[in-house]
């Protein structure tokens, strides 16, 4: 059955669409809820003034969700609870206390507008989306928040970036993840890469393993002995030999090119939590 | 250490799986579906690669 949309269904379309739907389903939801009539020509005509009017009324909520959007990525709230042992709220933050702590900021917005799953309950630091409109969406920015604290945290350790803006069970999960990577890698037999010039990606490859902050001392350590990150170029050198003895004894064993890998997933998996930790310490990601 | 070829397989998968699960998804439910399903495809797409490169020789 054709039928022409009368507001905005989000698995059909927009107001004003005409869409082909089942008939069973026109006839049992779609035109007894009032969200749907049968696409007439009569209709159709109805509709197409309705929308006319519903988009300029729509336009003028949306440069008025912007205005307060703008607004918005100027304010930071702060709201105080009693806290108990690991670092758990007594009690918890919900949407109406961040709509009443935006209202004294002096920005009004309905506590429905505001995107908190679950409430808040435990210390740190949260990005709140607001939902102003459909097509607006806002993101308290965190006052005086320098995203190259936390990503130097999570260079350093695995999840600590996330741990420190308060994403505490993904901290722990990152950490784990990383880490065990980071461990099989080392306990299968894996060398961190060394720079050799007639070799153009192993650049990458020690970028790659850089990544991982001071693990990747503890890898060179395992890997060669001692703290080296360039291969000499003259064969002749007593360090490219003993550097090539040292690879040569890892390439032996078995799991050589597995452990290898899990250490370079490992450094990738740390350059992806680092680039996220800037993103929600920017306010760009939850 | 993990020898067999296939426990280091599910091992890598499992942990690639959670690992973007986490990073991608904030509900919980959403991170089980995401975890399993990347996961999942990662085995099962290894060992059709696996299975398509079983007649090619050895050395």
């Amino acid at each position: 059955m054709r039928i022409v949309l009368r507001e905005d269904v989000e698995t059909l379309g927009r107001r004003g669409e005409v869409v082909k739907v089942a008939d069973g389903y026109a006839r049992n939801f779609l035109l007894p809820k009032g969200k749907a009539l049968p696409a007439t020509e009569g209709n159709l005509k109805t509709i197409e003034r309705q929308k006319r009017r519903y988009l300029v009324v729509r336009a003028k909520e949306k440069e008025e969700a912007e205005v307060v959007a703008g607004r918005l990525a100027g304010v930071s709230c702060t709201v105080v609870r009693r806290v108990g042992e690991n670092e758990t709220l007594y009690g918890s933050v919900t949407a109406a206390d961040i709509a009443e702590c935006l209202e004294k900021e002096g920005v009004v917005v309905d506590k429905r507008r505001i995107q908190l799953d679950d409430p808040i309950k435990s210390l740190g630091i949260y990005n709140v989306p607001v939902r102003l409109h459909p097509e607006v969406q806002a993101v308290p920015a965190q006052a005086g928040r320098d995203p190259w604290i936390p990503c130097a945290l999570a260079w350093l350790v695995p999840g600590l970036g996330h741990w420190m803006l308060g994403r505490r069970t993904r901290a722990g999960v990152f950490f784990a993840c990383v880490v065990l990577t980071f461990c099989l890698g080392i306990f299968s037999d894996g060398a961190a890469t060394l720079i050799d010039r007639q070799q153009p990606l192993s650049y990458l490859a020690t970028f790659d393993n850089l990544a991982l902050g001071p693990l990747d001392i503890v890898a060179r350590y395992r890997s060669y002995g001692r703290l080296s990150y360039r291969l000499p170029a003259d064969e002749g050198d007593p360090l490219h030999q003993e550097l090539t003895r040292s690879l040569r004894k890892r390439i032996e064993s078995v799991t050589y090119e597995y452990g290898s890998t899990f250490l370079l997933v490992a450094g990738l998996m740390n350059i992806l939590l680092i680039m996220d930790v800037y993103d929600i310490a920017r306010g760009r990601k939850d | 250490m993990l020898r067999s070829h296939f426990v280091n397989l599910g091992v890598f998968s499992a942990l690639v799986g959670v690992f973007f699960a986490f990073l991608t998804q904030t509900s919980s439910k959403d991170r089980v579906r995401v975890a399993l399903i990347l996961g999942g495809s990662m085995i099962i797409l290894s060992l059709i690669v696996a299975y398509l490169m079983f007649p090619f020789p050895l050395r």
